[in-house]
């Protein structure tokens, strides 16, 4: 079971595109009180894989973030920042650990969408490139900045990034779809010629091809993410929807309710029905259909458009990995 | 059709993808680290691994349990390999119990629908149960009316659902009418809402099988 720990939903930058600004959230952060039951809970039930320390922003409590990594038993800590808080002593810190790890949003070259002085982030990401030279660097593109995103990537890679995570901002609603994903095929070409590096989608579509085996998911069965009061949810963009809530730290996990009242948790929607690339797509994920439409009955047009692009790149780096056309 | 179904459907009929025992060829036998677990594909010599380091917050969503080495032809081409042949139906429909074998496999493979192998030399069988598309749901308790129990009111609104639609049916105008969730947790069967569905629940009340 992977667990994913939302330290707080507080956050020093305002990106425009982040789920905690549409999900209207109280604002919060683990008390002491809930930081040691949360821990004790974890450990009661002996099956934490990866721990994901998550946020708004966890590094506003760095203290939290050490107490995890230090009393609860995982095979590897993640902690998700957006990198201006890191500092070097914390990084070696967690490079200490051996099984802490930092992953690290930066958008690129222009880090206006969120708020953020990019010659701070890149001094951080350097910093952290130093200690943890094989870092995933997450960056969200939105609309404006698609054009860009073989740059923004380039940029990245060219400071030393050897791996990227390359997210579509889950609210895009394209002016023009057909134009949007032009684009997008066009910059995902180019993104997946960049040789010896790579790319998180690209990498997850080529396997999810390869072994023809969809992906499942049901309510609280392999994650369970843990909200900064100690209430459990299917997965982060579930956080606070009352009919999503599945037990807290004090009662435990009690997932039935929602899985019987949510039976189209990980249906594919029905724009999905009768796709032909509907098995190798991940628009059934329900984390991915709230997140684009707010109901996991739907996926959104630019998120079936981003798949698709996702789905022919892959086949094409297939196909040239297997010498080409083949009958 | 989407904006690109049309060149993905091109590319997946000519390209033949997945891991060929003789291919020999280096980028496409992976070693994959997915939240912890680790895929080996048999046959596997030397490569560079490709990790998929873990990410929150990113709407990814794998399962790979099984050290299962899947090769699948697409339309139009025929490959000599090592198969798990794997059949998902969507929620509602029937769920297919597939023979998952060891063997080297002609397989030719329909983009929509049939899928014909012929196999030429099996080495072992195994059956495996195959989940619903949706994902790995509770199955169908019989609770009709959603209230987390499943008793004789269950029965008697799937017999009013059906006998008087307009009223306890989906859109009916009843206040506690059938819902979408309802029906499926009524459809004991996976065949849409009979009365045999009422039954099923009655039977499951008194403990017959």
């Amino acid at each position: 079971m992977d667990y994913t720990i939302s330290i707080t939903n507080k956050c020093n930058l305002k990106c425009s595109y982040c789920y905690e600004r549409h999900l209207n959230t109280e604002y919060g952060c683990i008390t002491n009180e809930i930081k040691t039951k949360i821990a004790d809970f974890i450990n009661s039930q002996g099956n934490a894989e990866i721990i994901y320390l998550f946020g708004g922003e966890p590094l506003l409590y760095k203290d939290t973030v050490k107490y995890y990594c230090e009393n609860v038993k995982a095979t590897e800590f993640i902690i998700t920042t957006n990198g201006t808080l890191l500092d070097e002593e914390f990084i070696k810190w967690c490079a200490d650990r051996k099984n802490v790890i930092i992953n690290m949003s930066h958008d690129g070259s222009e880090c206006t969408e969120r708020g953020a002085d990019t010659a701070i982030l890149d001094a951080n990401l350097k910093l952290l490139l130093k200690y943890q030279p094989e870092t995933l660097v997450q960056l969200v593109y939105t609309e404006d900045t698609l054009p860009k995103l073989y740059d923004n990537i380039m940029y990245l890679k060219n400071m030393g990034v050897k791996k990227v995570s390359a997210t579509m901002d889950a609210f895009l609603t394209p002016s023009d779809p057909d134009s949007f994903g032009d684009i997008m095929r066009e910059q995902w070409r180019k993104i997946a010629d960049i040789p010896k590096f790579f790319v998180h989608e690209l990498a997850t579509k080529k396997n999810t091809i390869k072994n023809n085996k969809p992906s499942l998911c049901e309510i609280c069965k392999k994650k369970l993410f843990i909200n900064w009061d100690g209430s459990f949810y299917p997965c982060v963009q579930f956080q606070n929807i009352p009919e999503y809530r599945c037990g807290d730290i004090f009662v435990g996990i009690q997932a039935e309710t929602a899985r019987k009242a949510h039976p189209d948790y990980s249906m594919v929607s029905e724009r999905c029905k009768g796709c032909e690339i509907a098995k190798y797509c991940r628009n059934s994920c329900a984390c991915r259909k709230m997140a684009t439409t707010g109901t996991v009955r739907d996926i959104s047009e630019a998120a079936c458009m981003e798949e698709q692009v996702h789905i022919l790149t892959a086949l094409e780096i297939l196909s040239k990995e297997n010498g080409g056309m083949k009958q | 059709m989407r904006k690109f179904t049309k060149e993905i459907a091109s590319l997946l009929a000519t390209v033949t993808v997945g891991l060929s025992v003789n291919t020999g060829s280096a980028a496409s036998e992976e070693c994959v680290k997915l939240e912890g677990e680790f895929t080996t594909p048999d046959g596997f010599t030397d490569s560079m691994p490709e990790e998929l380091v873990p990410t929150a917050g990113v709407a990814i969503n794998q399962d790979i349990t099984n050290g299962t080495t899947t090769t699948t032809a697409m339309i139009g081409t025929t490959t000599a390999t090592r198969t798990t042949a794997t059949t998902y139906g969507c929620i509602g429909t029937t769920i297919t119990t597939t023979e998952a074998t060891e063997t080297t496999t002609t397989t030719t493979t329909g983009l929509i629908g049939t899928s014909i192998a012929t196999p030429e030399e099996i080495v072992t069988t195994t059956t495996e149960e195959i989940p619903p598309l949706a994902g790995l749901l509770a199955p169908p308790d019989g609770d009709a009316n959603c209230d987390g129990d499943t008793d004789m009111s269950d029965a008697v609104l799937v017999m009013q659902s059906l006998a008087n639609p307009n009223k306890y049916g989906i859109d009916g105008t009843a206040e506690n009418h059938l819902t979408v969730n309802g029906k499926y947790n009524a459809d004991m069967d996976g065949d849409g809402l009979t009365v045999g569905d009422a039954q099923a629940i009655q039977k499951k009340l008194l403990g017959i099988e």
